[in-house]
C-alpha cells in the first residue's frame, strides 16, 4: 500500500522526510538488535556445547562418590552459573520424582545455590520468578519457608507460580491449603496449577486434601480439582464425602466430577446414589452415572445400563455400549444379541462398540465428555 | 473532474497508508511485549507438565481430498504423539486419486457399522474403516464436499469431546497437542485454541516429525517463512495479547464439540472456513453472553507444506481471499458493533478494513501512480520519498519479525539463515509483493462478480523419508 501520494507541500515533505530519517534509525536498530542476538545465542550455545560433558562428569563423579573440590571450584566458577543454571533447566526441571542429591549437593558445595538464594529475595519480578524456579530444582526442604514466604505476600504471579512448584515438589502437605487459597480464585482458578501441583503432594497429603473437601469452603474450581486428585491417587476413605457433595451440590461440575470419582472410589452401596442420576435431563451426568453404575456393580447393573443403549443422546447411547461391553462376557453377548437385531440405532451402536473393541480401540474409559 | 479525483485518491491513500501503519505500529509494540513475556514464562515453565491423567482426550479431524502422495507421513506424525487418549480420523473427500487405496495399504483397513452421529451437515458418508493394525486410526470414505464438509463429516463420527482439524499436509511435533490440550484443562471456560503454524520445506523429517529445522532453498520458499512469521509471531501474538483472536489456523486448531455443534460446525460454504467458525463462536458467546473464550498457544507447532511454485501459492492466496471477504460477509454484522466488544470494535474492522482492501488499494495505487504523473499531479521527489517509507516501514516489520523468532525460538538457528531471511524479507518488496497484491485483487474480483473457482489446486511434494509408523508406545 505504498504508491499513490499527494501533491507534496513543504510542510508534508518535511515530515516524510523525517519519518524516513526515524524509520531508517528504526531498521538499522532492529537489524543490528537480531544480528547481534543472533551471534551471542550462537556463541552462548557454543560455550554450553563446551560446558555441559564437564558438568556431566561432575554429576557423574557425585554419583560414584567422588565429589573433586578442585575440579568443582574450576568447572563451577561464579562466571559459569548461568550456564550452569541453563544445563540445569534442561536437565532436572521436571517435576517426576528423580533422586537429585548429588546434583544439590554439587549446587551447595559450588556456591551455586547461594547465588540463586540471594536472586530469589530482590524483588525483581521476572529475575525473582526464575531464580525461585531455579531453586526449585534441587527439591531442597531448606527452602520451604522460602517458598512460603513468598506464597504469603505474592504480589506477581510468576513469583507464587514458581514459589507453589517449589512447594509441591518438596512435598510439603501443610502448604496444601495456603497454595489452594492463594493460588485459585472464582475468577482465575487456574485449575492446571493446581492440579499439576498438588499431583505430587496427594501421596502424603490426601488426608488433609479431603478435609479440605470437607470443609466445604472452597470454590467450585478448587473443589473438582480436589475431587480428580483424590480419584486418580484412589483415596478410597474420600467415598463418603464424594456422595454427600453428591447428593448437597447443585453445580453441575461439582457433580459430575463426584460420580466419575465413586466409579472408581465408591463401592456397591453408592450404587443407590447413582441410580437417581441415570434419568437426569443433563446428558453428561446420565452418561457418567451410566458408566460409574455399571463399574461398580459389574453384571449386577445390565438391566439399568441394557435401556440406555437406545437413549436420545449418541454420547449416552455410545457410554450404555460400552459399559456393557466392559461388563465383560454377561455384557458382551447382550450386546452381540443386541447387534444382531434388526438394524435400529441400538443395534448399529452395538455393532460399532463390537467393531472398536475388535479393533482395539477400548483401551481406556472414555473420558471427558 | 478525473484530475480532481486523482488528487483526492491520492490523500486518501496517504491516510489509509498511515491509519495501516499505525495499527502496525501498534501490534509491533505489543508484540514485542508478548515475546518478551513470553520467553520469561517459557524460562519460569520449563519442566512443568500437567500429568498426561488430567489432559482431556480429542479427535484430529484429517481432510484429504486427492493426498496420496502426502497423507501416510502426516499420518506417521498424527499417530505418534505424545499423547495417551485420542484418534485420527482421516476423512477422504472424494479423492479422485488412490488416497483411499493407499491408506487401505498401509493400515490394514476394515469397514465397520454404525459410527455415524450426523449432528454435523455433511454430504453422505460411504463408509468408515477402522485400521486392524493403528487402534487410533479411523478412515471414512464420504463424497466430494470440500474441506468444511470433510471435517464436519469426522466430527460425526468422532468419539472424544475435543476436536481438531489439521491438514493432511502438514506434521504436528511430538509435543503439541498435549501443549495445545493442557490450555482446555486450565479453564472450562476455554472452548477453542490454536497453535503455530510454520513451514516445513526444507527441514529434515524422521517418522513424520521435524527432526532438524532448515530453511528452504527457493527465494519464494523462504520469503513465505518470513511471512509466517509475520502472521504468527507479530500478528496473532500481537492480537491474543488484545485478547482479539480472529483466526485460528484451519492447519491446527481444537474446538469443543458441543459448541462447534451450537454453531453448526465448519460452514461447507465458506472458504474461510477457518476464520467463520472462530468468528460464529465469538457471535455465539458475546450474543448470549457466555462464559467461554477462545485463546491461542504460542507454543505447539504444526509443521506445513508451502506452495514452492508461484502458480500454487496463487491459487492459495485468491482462495484465502475469497474466504476471508465470504466470511467477513457473512458476519458482517460484527462490523463496529459494540455488543462484540473488542471483536466488533477493533478486530472485524481491521480485518475487514486492512486485511481485505488492502490489496485492492495497493493494487489500484500502482496505475494511478502513473496517471498521476502523466498528469503532474505527483511531485517525483515526494514520490520517491514516499516509496521510501513504505520500502523501510515494510522491511521493519519483516526484520522485527525475523527478530522476534531469534529471541524466542530460535528455530532457525544455523548460521546464514538469518541473512537468507533477511534477504527474503527484503526481495520481496520487488516482485513478490506485487504479484501478491494481484492474487488479492484478483480473488476479490472474483468473489464480487460470483466468480466461484473452487479451491483450485496446488501441487504437492512427498515428504522426504519413509519410515516404519509407530503409535505412541505410552498406551
Amino acid at each position: 500500500m505504498h504508491n499513490a501520494l499527494p501533491q507534496a507541500s513543504e510542510t508534508l515533505h518535511q515530515i516524510s522526510l523525517n519519518t524516513l530519517a526515524g524509520l531508517l534509525v528504526l531498521l538499522a536498530a532492529i537489524t543490528l538488535y537480531a544480528l547481534l542476538k543472533h551471534r551471542t545465542n550462537n556463541r552462548l550455545q557454543e560455550i554450553m556445547d563446551r560446558l555441559i560433558p564437564r558438568f556431566e562428569g561432575l554429576i557423574a563423579a557425585g554419583r560414584a562418590g567422588a565429589f573433586d573440590l578442585a575440579l568443582i571450584a574450576d568447572v563451577l566458577q561464579p562466571t559459569h552459573y548461568d550456564f550452569f543454571e541453563r544445563f540445569l533447566r534442561n536437565k532436572i526441571s521436571h517435576l517426576e520424582p528423580a533422586d537429585l542429591s548429588v546434583e544439590r549437593r554439587l549446587a551447595n558445595i559450588s556456591g551455586f545455590v547461594s547465588w540463586v538464594r540471594k536472586r530469589a529475595q530482590e524483588k525483581k519480578k521476572w529475575q525473582q520468578a526464575i531464580a525461585l524456579r531455579t531453586l526449585t530444582y534441587f527439591r531442597d526442604p531448606a527452602d520451604i519457608p522460602l517458598f512460603r514466604s513468598i506464597l504469603d505476600t505474592w504480589t506477581f504471579f510468576p513469583c507464587a507460580y514458581a514459589a507453589v512448584i517449589g512447594l509441591g515438589l518438596c512435598n510439603d502437605t501443610q502448604s496444601i491449603e495456603p497454595i489452594i487459597c492463594r493460588i485459585s480464585r472464582t475468577n482465575s482458578p487456574n485449575r492446571d496449577v493446581l492440579l499439576t501441583v498438588l499431583n505430587p503432594l496427594v501421596k502424603d497429603g490426601a488426608e488433609e486434601m479431603h478435609r479440605l473437601l470437607k470443609s466445604g469452603k472452597l470454590h467450585e474450581a478448587a473443589v473438582c480439582v480436589l475431587i480428580d486428585l483424590l480419584r486418580e491417587h484412589g483415596y478410597r476413605p474420600a467415598h463418603n464425602t464424594l456422595e454427600s457433595l453428591l447428593e448437597k451440590s447443585e453445580s453441575e461440575e461439582i457433580r459430575i466430577h463426584c460420580i466419575e470419582a465413586l466409579s472408581v472410589l465408591g463401592d456397591a452401596e453408592s450404587v443407590d446414589i447413582l441410580i437417581p442420576f441415570l434419568v437426569e435431563d443433563n446428558f453428561k451426568l446420565r452418561l457418567k452415572a451410566i458408566s460409574a453404575v455399571a463399574r461398580l456393580f459389574g453384571g449386577r447393573a445390565l438391566p439399568f445400563v441394557e435401556k440406555y443403549i437406545r437413549d436420545m443422546n449418541w454420547w449416552v447411547k455410545r457410554t450404555a455400549a460400552e459399559a456393557l461391553y466392559r461388563m465383560g462376557s454377561q455384557g458382551q453377548e447382550r450386546l452381540a444379541a443386541i447387534a444382531a437385531a434388526p438394524g435400529d440405532q441400538a443395534s448399529m451402536m452395538a455393532k460399532l462398540i463390537l467393531a472398536e473393541a475388535a479393533c482395539g480401540r477400548l483401551r481406556g474409559e472414555i473420558k471427558g465428555v | 473532474m478525473f484530475l480532481e479525483f486523482l488528487y483526492w485518491f491520492n490523500w486518501f491513500i496517504l491516510g489509509y497508508f498511515i491509519l495501516l501503519n499505525g495499527f502496525y505500529f501498534l501490534l509491533l509494540i505489543i508484540s514485542s511485549f508478548a515475546v518478551a513475556r513470553y520467553n520469561k514464562e517459557f524460562v519460569v515453565t520449563k519442566g512443568v507438565r500437567l500429568p498426561i491423567t488430567f489432559v482431556k482426550p480429542f479427535s484430529i479431524l484429517v481432510p484429504a481430498y486427492n493426498e496420496a502422495s502426502v497423507i501416510v507421513e502426516a499420518l506417521r506424525s498424527f499417530l505418534s504423539l505424545d499423547f495417551e487418549e485420542y484418534e485420527v480420523i482421516v476423512c477422504n473427500d472424494g479423492s479422485k486419486d488412490n488416497t483411499l487405496q493407499v491408506l487401505m495399504d498401509e493400515f490394514a483397513l476394515v469397514p465397520v457399522e454404525g459410527a455415524i452421529k450426523y449432528r454435523f451437515p455433511c454430504k453422505p458418508i460411504k463408509t468408515v474403516y477402522f485400521s486392524k493394525t493403528h487402534s487410533r486410526l479411523v478412515v471414512l470414505d464420504k463424497e466430494n464436499g470440500g474441506k468444511a464438509d470433510a471435517q464436519n463429516a469426522g466430527a460425526n463420527i468422532a468419539r472424544y469431546p475435543y476436536m481438531g482439524a489439521v491438514d493432511s499436509d502438514s506434521l504436528l511435533s511430538f509435543d503439541s497437542m498435549r501443549k495445545l490440550m493442557a490450555r482446555f484443562s486450565a479453564s472450562p471456560e476455554t472452548v477453542g485454541v490454536g497453535g503455530i503454524v510454520r513451514i516445513s520445506n526444507g527441514s529434515r523429517i524422521e517418522n513424520g516429525h521435524v527432526v532438524d529445522v532448515r530453511l528452504p532453498t527457493s527465494l519464494l520458499e523462504n520469503i513465505q517463512v518470513v511471512e509466517y512469521l509475520r502472521a504468527f509471531l507479530y500478528g496473532r501474538m500481537g492480537w491474543s495479547h488484545l485478547n482479539i483472536l480472529m483466526i485460528i489456523s484451519g492447519a491446527f486448531g481444537v474446538f469443543r464439540q458441543d459448541v462447534l455443534a451450537r454453531v453448526g460446525g465448519w460452514n461447507s460454504k465458506a472458504l474461510g472456513e477457518d476464520i467463520d467458525v472462530v468468528l460464529k463462536i465469538h457471535r455465539l458467546i458475546h450474543e448470549n453472553k457466555l462464559p467461554m473464550r477462545l485463546s491461542f498457544a504460542p507454543d505447539p507447532v504444526c509443521w506445513t507444506q508451502a506452495p514452492a511454485d508461484l502458480k500454487g501459492l496463487g491459487v492459495q492466496r485468491d482462495r484465502w481471499q475469497r474466504g476471508l471477504m465470504q466470511t467477513l460477509f457473512l458476519n458482517i454484522r460484527l462490523f463496529f458493533n459494540p455488543r462484540y466488544k473488542q471483536i466488533g470494535m477493533l478486530g472485524y474492522p481491521y480485518f475487514f478494513l486492512f486485511e481485505m482492501l488492502g490489496g485492492v488499494f495497493e493494487f489500484i495505487s500502482y496505475p494511478i501512480i502513473f496517471a498521476c504523473f502523466f498528469f503532474g499531479i505527483v511531485n517525483l521527489s515526494f514520490f520517491v520519498l514516499f516509496m521510501s517509507v513504505a520500502l523501510i516501514w515494510g522491511l521493519c516489520i519483516s526484520y522485527m519479525s525475523v527478530a522476534l523468532e531469534e529471541v524466542s525460538y530460535r528455530r532457525y538457528s544455523k548460521k546464514g539463515d538469518i541473512f537468507k531471511l533477511f534477504a527474503a524479507g527484503f526481495f520481496e518488496n520487488f516482485g513478490y509483493r506485487q504479484i501478491h497484491s494481484w492474487w488479492r485483487v484478483r480473488g476479490f474480483f472474483k468473489y464480487i462478480f460470483g466468480i466461484n473457482s473452487g479451491w483450485g489446486t496446488i501441487q504437492r511434494a512427498q515428504f522426504k523419508k519413509r519410515t516404519v509408523i509407530q503409535e505412541n508406545p505410552i498406551s
